[in-house]
């Protein structure tokens, strides 16, 4: 179980975002308004962006608990060799099963 | 017992069986018969391959009125189709009518002559007729035009043991592996072989391969025996050293302890697995 | 940016037909090719060729589960110098001459029926029908050497490029749709016609690959592969694995 400091990080740094979309933005819209011209974001806007990137790819990364193995064939563990080891396109009929299932005599043809 | 069951419970059922290649033939003709007889215009266009399926099945029990009636009005809808004509060839064979079926199946194959299904029926005639030898040569034949049949290769390890040449059928046994190499239970058949044909080498790699098949399915009871009777095999051998001696020795009984694990898991009562698995073990040597 | 106000009766009278029209005639050309569609037939030799080359990948990819002796049998039955199967073998190149085979003919003029022909007859009709107005606008901006290609009839140099006339958005809609066809029709289905092109662009001549060539390559892949024997500490690996496994994933096919 991964310490939960890691699960604190990144829920941290995810609800980082939010204000962080928020700043970018209101600083566009005062840009707007002072009819500045826009060449880029603010240093620090970016900054605080690859942090938090970081920062959240270290938390997801330790956070990702025990994987659990997927067996390639698991559909194969209930079955049994009578069922796979069946060979419908090689089925003969001269076996005793004609002669123990048939049911009713059949009249002749 | 079909009467009780209502017609998505069967249909779903035959349809199961129908993907998952079951051989449940006395069951599939009743309910089968149960479902054309009463929910024909129900199942639309799935009443075709339920026709085949229950043709096939009522073949395989003897129920050949049956049989006639569904190749009937198979053949009635596909008059021309290949599929219809190789049904009326298997009920000719089940008929006993042998050479009548092998000129149907030719015929098909002068129309199509890749049909490989068609090719098995060919050999599955021979089975019939009980020339093992025979269908054997036909089936290596059908094999040197068709090497990633897994079926193929599975029936002719089948005919192959039947013959006593095991390191043949080991070998086709191989093959099945290589198609499908996830798959537990051609391991432990291989093992099986390996083991039955016997001598060190062969013990050893049985008990690798039994190892292999308990990793891919740890509920496969067959192969944690096998595991534990090579290995308790190869250690009471005599030629054996003492390194092989150990070896062997470990992995037997963790086998056994497996297997005592798994029973008490199934039935909590049985005291008689460790007795029975000392009978097994092998103490004298060869 | 110019910022266009369109008559709602473009809505209603042209991107909504062009729609229905690529829609249905798609649909048409499903069924026709259906009806128009010929059993092709099987050749012995190719598919056993097919099967061969099966059967040598699987030796390539699986061979190390089977013990030593088994793949050098195989590597040997199909690499050998003198006796292999891939240097004995010997096919002759399948040069497929599209007018010397009349039958590979008659499938390239019905592909080309179904397929090629309507594409151009409706693009032409749309493009003659709703001619001289623009339709949409595309939601990312285009450069302007998409203008002449999206703008047909529509002769303004100072219009964005982002503006499309109708020929546009009916070749839009077919490759749009295609989406939807395999939801109604199933996957596979004949009114997909990217795939079809991508055909045609993949495979100009011949549709089989030439066997020698496949088989040549083939035998450099295997010559390549050596064996390790993946079952060499099995038992070792089992015993230290986790005896009594319950946290597996298993993905039942019928829930």
């Amino acid at each position: 179980m991964p310490p939960p400091l890691y699960g604190t990080f990144l829920s941290a740094t995810l609800w980082n975002s939010i204000p962080l979309h928020i700043c970018q933005a209101e600083n566009r819209s005062y840009i707007r308004l002072t009819e500045q011209e826009f060449n880029r974001l603010p240093a620090d806007i970016v900054i605080e962006c690859f942090v938090s990137l970081i920062v959240t790819c270290y938390g997801v990364i330790n956070m990702a608990g025990k994987f659990k193995g997927i067996r390639a064939m698991a559909d194969f563990q209930n079955k049994s060799m009578d069922t796979v080891g069946n060979r419908p396109s090689f089925y003969h009929f001269a076996h005793r099963g004609t002669k123990l299932y048939a049911g009713e005599p059949e009249e002749e043809r | 017992m079909a009467a009780t069951m209502n017609f998505e419970d069967v249909r779903d059922k035959l349809r199961k069986w129908r993907e998952d290649k079951v051989r449940n033939s006395v069951e599939t003709a009743d309910l089968g018969e149960y479902l054309l007889a009463n929910y024909r215009r129900k199942l639309g266009d799935e009443v075709w391959p339920l026709y085949e399926q229950v043709s096939i099945a009522a073949l395989d029990c003897g129920r050949l009125s049956l049989a006639r009636l569904c190749i009937h009005a198979v053949r009635q809808q596909f008059p021309h189709s290949s599929r219809s004509k190789r049904l009326h060839g298997m009920l000719e064979e089940a008929e006993g009518e042998f050479d009548k079926a092998r000129e149907t199946y030719n015929d098909i194959l002068k129309d199509d002559p890749a049909n490989g299904l068609v090719m098995k029926r060919l050999i599955a005639i021979h089975k019939g007729q009980n020339d093992i030898p025979g269908a054997i040569k036909e089936l290596n034949k059908y094999i040197e035009n068709f090497m990633s049949d897994s079926e193929a290769w599975m029936e002719l390890a089948e005919l192959y043991i039947q013959e006593q040449h095991y390191s043949k059928a080991a070998f086709c046994f191989e093959e099945l592996i290589l198609s499908n190499p996830h798959h537990h239970l051609y391991h432990q058949r291989y093992a099986e072989i390996m083991y039955t044909q016997g001598g060190p080498e062969n013990l050893e790699i049985a008990r690798k391969y039994f190892a292999q098949a308990v990793k891919l399915n740890s509920n496969n009871m067959r192969a944690l025996y096998g595991m534990f009777l090579s290995a308790s095999h190869l250690a009471a051998s005599s030629k054996a050293t003492i390194k092989k001696k150990t070896e062997n020795t470990k992995y037997a009984s963790w086998a056994a302890a497996q297997i005592a694990h798994k029973y008490k898991q199934a039935e909590p009562q049985v005291e008689v697995v460790g007795e029975m698995l000392d009978k097994l073990a092998i103490t004298s040597g060869n | 940016m110019a910022e266009l106000l369109l008559d709602t009766n473009i809505r209603l009278w042209v991107v909504l037909p062009i729609v229905f029209i690529t829609f249905f005639v798609g649909i048409i050309r499903h069924y026709v090719s259906l009806l128009l569609s010929s059993q092709k037939k099987v050749d012995l030799q190719k598919v056993s060729d097919g099967q061969v080359l099966l059967r040598s990948k699987m030796l390539r990819e699986n061979g190390h589960y089977l013990p030593k002796k088994s793949f050098q049998m195989r590597k040997h039955f199909f690499n050998d110098e003198d006796s292999g199967f891939f240097k004995t073998q010997k096919r002759e190149a399948a040069m497929q001459n599209p007018m010397a085979d009349p039958s590979m003919l008659t499938e390239m003029m019905k592909g080309n029926l179904t397929n090629i022909l309507p594409m151009i007859v409706i693009g032409g009709w749309i493009n003659w029908t709703f001619s001289g107005f623009v339709i949409t606008k595309v939601p990312f901006p285009l450069t302007l050497r998409f203008k002449p290609m999206l703008q047909r009839g529509v002769e303004l140099a100072s219009l964005d490029a982002s503006w499309v006339s109708s020929a546009s958005w009916y070749f839009l809609n077919v490759f749009g749709l295609r989406s939807v066809y395999s939801l109604i029709l199933g996957e596979n289905n004949a009114a997909d016609q990217t795939r079809l092109m991508q055909q045609q662009m993949a495979q100009p001549m011949a549709m089989a690959p030439d066997p020698s060539k496949a088989f040549k390559a083939e035998w450099e892949a295997l010559e390549i592969v050596d064996h390790k024997w993946k079952l060499e500490k099995v038992e070792d690996e089992l015993i230290c694995q986790t005896p009594y496994q319950e946290d597996v994933y298993v993905k039942n096919k019928y829930q």
